[in-house]
């Protein structure tokens, strides 16, 4: 049981097609030309609104100004403006209050600030759009160019401890695609050089929530170790750090359906992080914010499961039907969290070598957050 | 022959959309504009007509400053009113003037609309014959 | 006799299917429906808001006017900041309302997901 599990190397084209990459980076695109248009708008709002304010505040000066005096569209009179210092403003829903020039321009001035907020949350928007779409067309570009992505089982809370999968493929890991793994034992120098920067993001990771290792060895474990890892990644979700028992003989059709689920959450998290944080790097997932929300709407169940998963990490068998209702009860949540992108990832899931588990359940987004360590590994 | 039937389908259809159909949009935006005018200039009237009637010599009135800050306005003097005629010119009118070249120019509106309309009105039909073109040409080999 | 049965289950099925697939669709649509009214309700709701903040903000001799079609008519002060509230409140209660059919609609889109 306590034999560490190797990880799994999966090529990165067939969890994201190309094709598929750049129709998102393209709607990415659309959003974004969509929030640009928003901005201009709202920049246009300030530009009317500062104007405004210096006209109100210089219009008293003068006891009255001689203007042409709209009379409908297409006629003026020639007049002039009176009370100078009176000003009728409207607050909205029809609702108008007279004020002086200065009481004016305190209304115009807040109403300014909420245009710059506006204009703020929107660049934010876009600065994650940005990141998302960059996201995207690289993960295209680096589907075509044959990269391939490594997964480990997470096994001590040392980094320093962790394994690392470059040995020839398991016999006994279908997963493995024997090519793959040549490639990556190929990399092994890269690989501790990358390792070094991983560890590090990868703590923060496992720190910030469940480790996307033990979903691989989830799979690899047996029928009755399901509720156990289900446990621990609640426990791993409220920063309760264990070292994972893996064996990994049993593949079970339940262990199938269940690991393609986490798979398909950590591509959401993924995109979930990629949307909710800036400034990521490509790869690497910090999941802080995810796991805020997530452990909120988790905090009851890992709280009554923590209790049952510390004493039995090697837990009773647990029914299949158990184990599917418990991963697709919230699955509001995850549909909630991001409608466009699992439409997405369900299709680049059927790419996974897995793909003959049933999908029924991509909307279990709301699992214990599985984020993701990977290591990329460019052909060379 | 097959291939030649569904080139001139082809070419039928692509004068449709890309010919006829922006023709007719383009058509019916400007006719909606020419509606609007007529609009601004028949309120226009019945505003002077409204002051003609109460002998209206002076006026106050709220101006718009932008973003719905009103100021209020006098006119100490009505009998002169500029009126826009295009192109960004306004000429100084008294009313009767006013009247007289608002009916001229409401006039010269409804011609265009009238021509709007017609215009508007043969697009449509061409669009129906070419249609029927395409269907004819789709449907004789059918029938033999 | 038995093949016979057996399509007639299959059309029986099939039928089973669509219905539950319209419902579906159905279901979706209400969602997206209920989306746009909220999102109407909620800028509706912010707009009062903003209005709320200003007249808060108004001392009492501040004259209010509400424009009701094209007359704006005077109105007390007191009373524009009561009806504003009331306002906001019939939009939050109707924003809450929209929440539990949207659950609601949810979870029946789910249950229909999983069937």
């Amino acid at each position: 049981m306590q034999e560490p599990v190797k990880g799994t190397v999966t090529p990165l084209a067939s969890l994201f097609p190309p094709e598929e990459a750049q129709k998102a980076s393209k709607r990415v695109q659309d959003a974004l030309a969509d929030r640009q248009s928003e901005l201009d708008r709202v920049q246009g709002f300030i530009a009317d609104n500062t104007a405004l304010v210096n006209l109100v505040q210089r219009l008293p000066d003068e006891l009255h100004h001689d203007i042409m005096v709209p009379f409908g569209k297409a006629a003026f009179f020639p007049g002039r403006l009176v009370h100078t210092n009176e000003f009728l403003v409207l607050l909205g829903e029809g609702y108008y209050a007279e004020r002086t020039s200065k009481q004016t321009v305190e209304i115009l001035n807040r109403r300014g600030k909420a245009l710059e907020s506006q204009v703020d949350s929107l660049k934010a928007m876009m600065k994650d759009l940005k990141a998302e779409a960059s996201f995207f067309d690289a993960t295209a570009a680096e589907a075509v160019e044959g990269l391939v992505e490594i997964r480990e089982d997470y096994v001590e809370e040392s980094s320093s401890e962790r394994v690392i999968e470059t040995g020839p493929p398991k016999p006994d890991s279908p997963r493995f695609s024997g090519e793959d793994s040549m490639k990556v034992a190929a990399e092994d120098e890269e690989y501790a050089r990358m390792m070094l920067r991983f560890d590090e993001l990868e703590k923060e990771e496992l720190a910030a929530g469940s480790g996307d290792e033990h979903n691989e060895a989830d799979v690899d474990h047996s029928l009755s170790q399901l509720s156990g890892d289900h446990v621990l990644g609640s426990l791993e979700e409220r920063q309760v750090r264990k070292p994972l028992h893996h064996s990994k003989d049993e593949y079970a059709t339940t262990e199938e359906l269940l690991s393609k689920k986490h798979f398909e959450e950590d591509f959401a998290n993924q995109l979930k992080s990629k949307i909710q944080l800036e400034g990521l790097k490509e790869q690497s997932v910090p999941k802080d914010s995810d796991d805020v929300s997530h452990g909120k709407s988790f905090a009851n169940r890992a709280t009554q499961s923590s209790s049952r998963g510390k004493d039995n990490i090697q837990a009773l068998p647990t029914s299949k039907a158990e184990t599917s209702v418990q991963s697709s009860k919230p699955a509001t949540d995850g549909l909630k969290a991001f409608t466009g992108s699992i439409v997405e990832h369900t299709r680049n899931i059927q790419m996974n070598p897995r793909e003959q588990a049933p999908s029924s359940s991509q909307s279990s987004g709301s699992q214990p957050t599985k984020p993701v360590s990977r290591f990329k590994m460019q052909r060379r | 022959m097959d291939g030649l039937i569904q080139e001139k389908v082809q070419r039928f259809e692509e004068f449709v959309d890309r010919r006829l159909k922006p023709d007719l949009v383009h058509a019916i935006a400007e006719r909606d504009k020419v509606f609007e005018q007529q609009e601004v200039f028949s309120n226009l009237r019945r505003n002077i007509e409204n002051l003609e009637k109460n002998s209206v010599t002076s006026l106050q009135t709220m101006v718009n400053l932008g973003s719905e800050v009103y100021m209020q306005a006098e006119v100490p003097d009505t009998q002169r009113i500029f009126v826009d005629i295009g192109l960004g010119f306004h000429v100084e009118f008294t009313w009767s003037e006013a009247l007289k070249y608002i009916s001229i120019k409401e006039e010269s509106l409804a011609n265009q609309i009238q021509e709007y309309t017609r215009l508007i009105a043969s697009i449509k039909a061409q669009i129906k014959i070419v249609c029927e073109g395409i269907r004819e040409l789709l449907q004789l080999p059918a029938e033999r | 006799m038995a093949s016979s049965s057996s399509s007639a289950a299959m059309r029986e099925l099939q039928r089973e299917l669509e219905t539950k697939a319209n419902d579906l669709s159905k279901l979706q649509k209400d969602i997206s429906k209920n989306h746009q009214v909220r999102k109407k309700y909620t800028i509706q709701l912010g707009e009062n808001e903003l209005v709320l903040k200003e007249l808060d903000l108004l001392k009492e001799d501040a004259n209010v006017f509400k424009l009701i079609g094209p007359v704006l008519v005077k109105q007390d002060l007191a009373e524009a900041n009561a009806n504003v509230r009331k306002r906001i409140d019939y939009i939050s209660a109707e924003l809450k309302r929209l929440d539990a059919t949207l659950q609601d609609l949810e979870e029946k889109q789910n249950s229909k997901k999983e069937a």
